[in-house]
C-alpha cells in the first residue's frame, strides 16, 4: 500500500472511530447527571460503559488523524490543526484518568465526597465540552 | 490593518487553503476513477473534463498558496 493509499485509509477510519467518541462521552455525562438526579445505579453504570467504549476508539481516532495530517495536509503546522493535535491530547489523557478512577474505585467514586469525586465528575464535563470543539473544529474541515 | 493583523489574516487564508487543496485532489481522483470506470465514451468525457478542471483547480491553489506563503515570510522576516 502506497503512502496516498494509507491517507486515504487513514480519513476513512478517522471519521469511523471519531464517531464513537463524538456519540458516546456526551451520552455518558448526561447519563451521569441522570444518575445524579435520580440516583438509579443503572445510569452510572451505562455511564461508565459508554465513556470506557468511546475512550477504547479515542487512540485510533488520534492516531488516524496524525496520519492524514501528515500524509493530506502534509503536516502543515496551521493554527487550526495544532488546536486539534492539542485537544486530542487532552481528551485522551483526561480520559484514562477518568476511565482509570473509576476502573479502580468502582462505583463508590461517585459516593461521598472526596477528591477523586470531584475530579471524576469535572473530568467527565471537560470531556464532553473537548468533544464538541473537537467536532467544531473537525466541521472547519468540510464548512468554514 | 496593522502588521499583526496582516500576518494573522495571510495565516487563516494559508490555512483555508492548506484544505482545500487536497480537496481538489482528492475530486480529481474521483472524476478520474468514474472516467475510467465507465465504458460510454460521453460519461468518460464528461468525468475527464471535470478531473482536468479540478486538477487545475488545485494548481491555481497551490500558486496562490506559494504567493501568500512568500507574503508571509517578507512581512516575518520585516518583524525581526
Amino acid at each position: 500500500m502506497n503512502k496516498k493509499n494509507i491517507g486515504k485509509q487513514a480519513i476513512r477510519f478517522h471519521h469511523i472511530s471519531s464517531h464513537f467518541a463524538n456519540g458516546l462521552l456526551p451520552v455518558s455525562f448526561l447519563f451521569l447527571l441522570l444518575f445524579l438526579l435520580t440516583g438509579k445505579n443503572d445510569y452510572e453504570t451505562a455511564s461508565f460503559l459508554m465513556a470506557l467504549t468511546g475512550l477504547c476508539a479515542s487512540p485510533f481516532t488520534y492516531i488516524t488523524g496524525i496520519l492524514d495530517w501528515k500524509i493530506r495536509f502534509k503536516s502543515a503546522s496551521t493554527p487550526l490543526f495544532q488546536k486539534k493535535i492539542r485537544a486530542g491530547l487532552a481528551l485522551l489523557i483526561i480520559g484514562v484518568i477518568i476511565v482509570g478512577i473509576r476502573f479502580f474505585m468502582g462505583a463508590d467514586t461517585l459516593y461521598g465526597s472526596s477528591l477523586f469525586t470531584g475530579v471524576y465528575l469535572c473530568g467527565n464535563g471537560v470531556m464532553t465540552l473537548l468533544v464538541f470543539y473537537l467536532g467544531y473544529l473537525g466541521g472547519k474541515f468540510l464548512f468554514r | 490593518m496593522n502588521k499583526e493583523e496582516k500576518i494573522k489574516d495571510l495565516v487563516l487564508k494559508i490555512e483555508a487553503l492548506v484544505i482545500a487543496i487536497p480537496n481538489e485532489e482528492m475530486a480529481y481522483e474521483h472524476y478520474s476513477e468514474l472516467a475510467e470506470s465507465y465504458t460510454e465514451s460521453s460519461a468518460k468525457e464528461m468525468f475527464r473534463f471535470l478531473a482536468e478542471e479540478e486538477l487545475s483547480h488545485k494548481v491555481k491553489l497551490e500558486e496562490l498558496k506559494e504567493k501568500l506563503e512568500k507574503e508571509l515570510k517578507e512581512l516575518q522576516e520585516h518583524d525581526d
